[in-house]
């Protein structure tokens, strides 16, 4: 008989009745594949607008961050402008954003020569986020150079133009330079030079200047290509382990499928209709769950790609040609990696025999089956680095490894457990089923709990990083430094009195500011500010981890950060240079201060009378009631650091979010149909408990000791993983411990009861039927 | 012990419907033998499945010690099965991902201690010479010794009735035979009663009641 005519006769009869878990097979693979195409479109438009915006991003040929003044580089770029180059520069400052609604957040504040009114700004878009302002809102913002000032907002920027990694990080508002105002362009400040090649430029100006930040088109380009290589090394995460899951559920389906008709194989081999033909036939039926979701996602990635995006706020650059090619390639890639997959699973049909009908041959389909493990191992790192050249970044196949090899470890350490759990002599039936049963289905319940612990971690990942961060450097920051509030005095008032009054205020010290640059050629960080402290002055002291304090020792030394010290590996005795508008001076380290991520380029010493560029405060208070008296003095808490740290993170993880949801969907299809074939398999062994009189009550018992045993695990494993990266990674970059709120804890509890929950509800909907004991007679 | 009266069964697969017993009465007493014979589809293994609790009849009764079975209150009918019945089926039905003695110590129904449990089943396997076996997983264990362990396991409950359906049909002759006699004997020492379905018509003619069972009518019945 021909293949055709075995599907029409069989196969088309077959396909009706099993036609929940192909729904559910086709849907998971819609999914994956849906994933597999949006990321190489979101992707190649965040390239596209950074590629056809490389200048504007960089707001010119060079751009140079001014840390501190420098007459050398004064003259030089006089030199140039004389040349003929095009030489603008904006002014940099920090601002205290208040939005009508009473939102308030710390950022940048540049300003320049912008195509804006003189009472319009431009925000960044997390600035506008964190306090919640739209376009035509008007808002107050807090400056030393502008003072308190109404704003209307006229834009908002959702791809930083023009600005340096720390506007970038904490946000920014641009407000027009205006001379009236008689706002000065001095250090800090930006350089934009336009007219000659950057490169050369770089190199000219940082033989006069080596101190300050140079940034041409190609390091702009080469930072972007990092920064969409990064983007796509997290999606790839979640594409990656959608695959995983559609990889394991096309082969488990199959499997599954050529198991319960065995009998009817080996009938139909009996018959001499040939294996080949057969396979063709399967080959046919199971392709309609490979096609029918490529057709659908294909369609789907087409329109949900702008949606996406619009959400994002990030204009689609992408044309509908550029588009096309990157869903067909996608759709042709999809193509052949589920159909590999699936001949691997098909691979199984050559174990049934005609004998089959008698004895199935234990040995040979273990063999088989080993293979088709085999196999698969080897073919998904191989399909990973495919799935990697068809986005065209290798980073992508960085992020699967880093999954792959996550998922490793896990398996390891499941293993282990699983094998000590077995050292246990549990003397409760249930507990005894429950361990032989989970360890005969150990790769598949494996799976699940992977599934459910990697979806608890991408939802962790996308919706509490920014706010677990936020706390964590809150929480270090009010352990570590001795303040929580930084002021900044306006030239003509002096606070001392007014601070000193306030009973809302615990302590403060006073500094007298200078900025400078250090020119021992060993060190990195080259901009420093002196805070120059009298002694009657020094009441909110700083905790001292090395060395000595201020008022100890040599008067004439000085203090640096703890973060300043490991940036530029300094230590206790090491001297470092400094020049500043009032002069040059050589300073003995004598003592390290935890500064923590606030101001960490700031020298401590006794006050010597230099410092008369700025006055600045620390105060430590628990209320904020004492504002009111400090006039137009900006004030900066330091709890708006983190939170402009959330907020950029926010911002980054917008689309993963996105991604996750579609995660969650894949996974929890995952599960049903994974537990529900797991079920299917083990129903035989159930019938016989209840036929013996064991009863449904065991295996209810059971089913829930398998569902507690997945919720916990899955909850430890998520919420652990989560808080040990996080733990080390807040220590290496931020040097700040880990505080994760409990509710997270419950809400992976929550979580990962809900997804075991909806997994498990066909085998517990099924076993509360009514029993069918014809599988005892088979 | 277990009495039928009038008990039909009727099995629908759409619009068409099959009667498989119609109208059987039997009464099944303690100490009582009965083998049940018949040719293929008359319906003996349907009868047995009824009388064994696991199937509800379409009508009829079934009663046990005088009581009408309620089949909707399926937790009773478990409790009704645990205690006074065991099960022998053709194909031994072992729980796989078990050891031998597991799968007796999952069927007891007691309140007794794991190790109480434990001893008991030891020395059941220690009866019918699988003892060395017991930590031998289900899979591994050959049809006649997977049988052997499957007649354990349906009288650990110390069962007033024990119902076999076909317990040589996949066992060789001499297989057979030694399943056969460990059933005799184990009735003789347990005074239990044994309903076996058969084809074997030799082990047909052990019973000490025979029943011909033909298109869902009891044709025979010889004491």
């Amino acid at each position: 008989m021909k293949w055709f005519d075995i599907f029409k006769l069989y196969n088309l009869k077959k396909l009706r009745s099993e036609k929940v878990i192909f729904i559910f097979t086709a849907i998971s693979i819609f999914v994956t594949i849906l994933i597999s195409l949006l990321v190489p479109l979101i992707a190649q438009n965040t390239k596209e607008v950074m590629d056809s915006n490389i200048k504007k991003l960089n707001g010119g040929d060079l751009m140079i961050q001014v840390q501190y003044p420098s007459k050398a580089f004064n003259n030089e770029l006089k030199s140039l402008a004389e040349e003929g180059y095009n030489i603008t520069s904006e002014g940099l400052t920090n601002g205290y954003y208040r939005s009508n609604t009473g939102k308030n957040t710390v950022g940048k504040l540049i300003f320049g020569k912008f195509d804006i009114g003189k009472n319009e700004i431009i925000l960044y878009k997390s600035i506008a986020n964190n306090i919640k302002a739209k376009v035509g809102d008007t808002l107050e913002v807090e400056s030393s150079k502008t003072g308190v000032k109404k704003y209307v907002v006229k834009d908002i920027e959702s791809t930083p133009y023009g600005v340096d990694s720390n506007s970038k990080s904490l946000g920014y508002g641009k407000i027009a330079f205006n001379n009236d105002e008689n706002m000065q362009l001095e250090s800090p400040c930006l350089v934009f030079i336009n007219g000659g090649d950057g490169e050369k430029l770089k190199e000219r100006l940082n033989n006069i200047e080596d101190g300050y930040v140079y940034t041409s088109l190609k390091d702009k380009e080469k930072s972007t290509q990092r920064e969409v290589d990064n983007e796509i090394t997290s999606f790839s995460a979640i594409s990656t382990m959608g695959y995983l899951l559609s990889i394991i559920t096309i082969i488990t389906t199959t499997v599954m499928m050529l198991l319960r008709r065995r009998n009817d194989f080996a009938i139909l081999k009996m018959l001499s209709i040939s294996g080949k033909n057969l396979k063709r036939s399967m080959l046919l039926e199971l392709s309609l769950t490979i096609i029918i979701p490529i057709i659908l996602a294909t369609i789907s990635s087409f329109k949900l790609s702008t949606v996406i995006l619009s959400f994002n706020g990030t204009s689609e650059l992408i044309s509908i040609g550029e588009k096309f090619s990157i869903i067909f390639k996608g759709a042709v890639f999809n193509c052949i990696l589920f159909f590999l997959f699936l001949n691997i699973a098909l691979i199984l049909l050559k174990s049934i025999k005609p004998l089959s009908i008698i004895r199935e041959d234990e040995l040979e389909s273990k063999k088989v089956r080993k293979k088709m493990i085999a196999i698969s191992i080897i073919l998904v790192p191989i399909s990973l680095f495919a799935y990697a050249l068809y986005l065209g970044r290798l980073s992508a196949f960085g992020g699967g490894c880093l999954i792959l090899l996550f998922i490793g470890v896990f398996l390891l350490i499941t293993i282990c457990t699983l094998k000590l759990l077995s050292l246990i002599p549990f003397k409760n039936n249930v507990f005894i089923y429950g361990f032989k049963n989970i360890q005969k289905n150990y790769i598949s319940f494996t799976m699940i709990l992977l599934s459910i612990t990697m979806t608890i971690l991408f939802l962790l990942i996308g919706f509490t990083l920014g706010k677990t961060i936020e706390a964590s450097m809150n929480n270090t920051m009010k352990e570590s430094l001795p303040y929580n509030y930084i002021l900044f005095q306006k030239n003509d008032m002096d606070l001392g009195k007014t601070l000193a009054n306030n009973h809302y205020i615990n302590k403060y010290s006073k500094f007298y500011g200078i900025s400078g640059k250090v020119t021992n050629s060993g060190i990195k960080s080259k901009a420093i500010t002196i805070n120059e402290v009298k002694e009657e002055d020094y009441k909110a002291r700083y905790k001292i981890l090395e060395g000595k304090d201020i008022f100890e020792g040599n008067k004439e030394d000085i203090l640096i950060s703890n973060k300043y010290k490991k940036t530029n590996k300094l230590n206790v005795g090491d001297h470092i240079n400094v020049e500043t508008l009032a002069g040059k001076f050589e300073y003995r380290i004598k003592g390290i201060y935890d500064g923590g991520e606030f101001n960490s380029e700031t020298i401590l010493k006794k006050y010597d009378g230099i410092g008369k560029e700025t006055i600045s405060y620390i105060i430590n208070s628990n209320s904020d009631k004492w504002m009111d008296a400090v006039g137009e003095s900006s004030i900066v808490s330091v709890d708006t650091l983190s939170s402009s740290f959330s907020s950029m993170l926010n911002q980054i993880t917008a689309i993963f979010k996105y991604l996750c949801f579609l995660c969650i969907f894949a996974s929890l299809l995952f599960n049903i149909n994974i537990i529900y074939i797991n079920y299917i398999e083990n129903k035989r062994d159930e019938t016989i408990i209840i036929a013996l009189g064991i009863g449904k009550g065991f295996c209810m018992k059971y089913q829930l000791f398998k569902f507690m045993l997945m919720v916990i695990t899955s909850t430890i494993m998520s919420f652990g993983i989560y808080a040990l990266v996080l733990k080390i990674a807040l220590k290496l970059f931020l040097d700040s411990n880990t505080y994760i709120s409990p509710l997270y804890l419950l809400a992976s509890i929550g979580i990962s009861i809900l997804l075991s929950i909806i997994g498990f509800y066909l085998p517990l909907k099924d076993l509360k039927k009514k029993t069918s004991y014809e599988l005892l007679k088979e | 012990m277990i009495e039928v009266k009038n008990l039909e069964k009727t099995f629908f697969q759409g619009n068409s419907e099959q009667k498989v017993l119609k109208g059987i009465s039997l009464k099944v007493e303690e100490n009582d033998f009965i083998t049940i014979m018949g040719p293929s589809g008359g319906g003996k293994s349907t009868l047995l499945y009824v009388l064994a609790l696991l199937s509800e009849p379409t009508s009829g009764s079934v009663s046990y010690n005088d009581k009408i079975v309620n089949f909707k209150n399926e937790k009773k009918v478990e409790r009704l099965r645990q205690k006074y019945i065991g099960l022998i089926f053709q194909n031994h039905n072992l729980i796989n991902c078990l050891t031998a003695l597991e799968n007796i110590i999952i069927a007891i129904d007691s309140k007794e201690s794991y190790k109480k449990k434990k001893e008991n089943a030891e020395n059941l396997l220690n009866e019918v010479g699988l003892y060395e076996k017991r930590m031998v997983m289900a899979t591994t264990l050959s049809g006649g010794e997977a049988q052997r362990v499957a007649i354990v396991r349906a009288l650990v409950n110390n069962p007033k009735i024990i119902f076999c359906d076909e317990p040589t049909g996949s066992l060789d002759s001499a297989n057979g035979e030694k399943v056969i006699s460990l059933l005799l004997n184990l009735r003789k020492k347990t005074g239990c009663a044994l309903v076996i379905v058969t084809h074997d018509k030799h082990i047909g003619s052990l019973g000490e009641k025979k029943i011909l069972l033909k298109d869902g009518v009891i044709i025979n019945e010889v004491v």
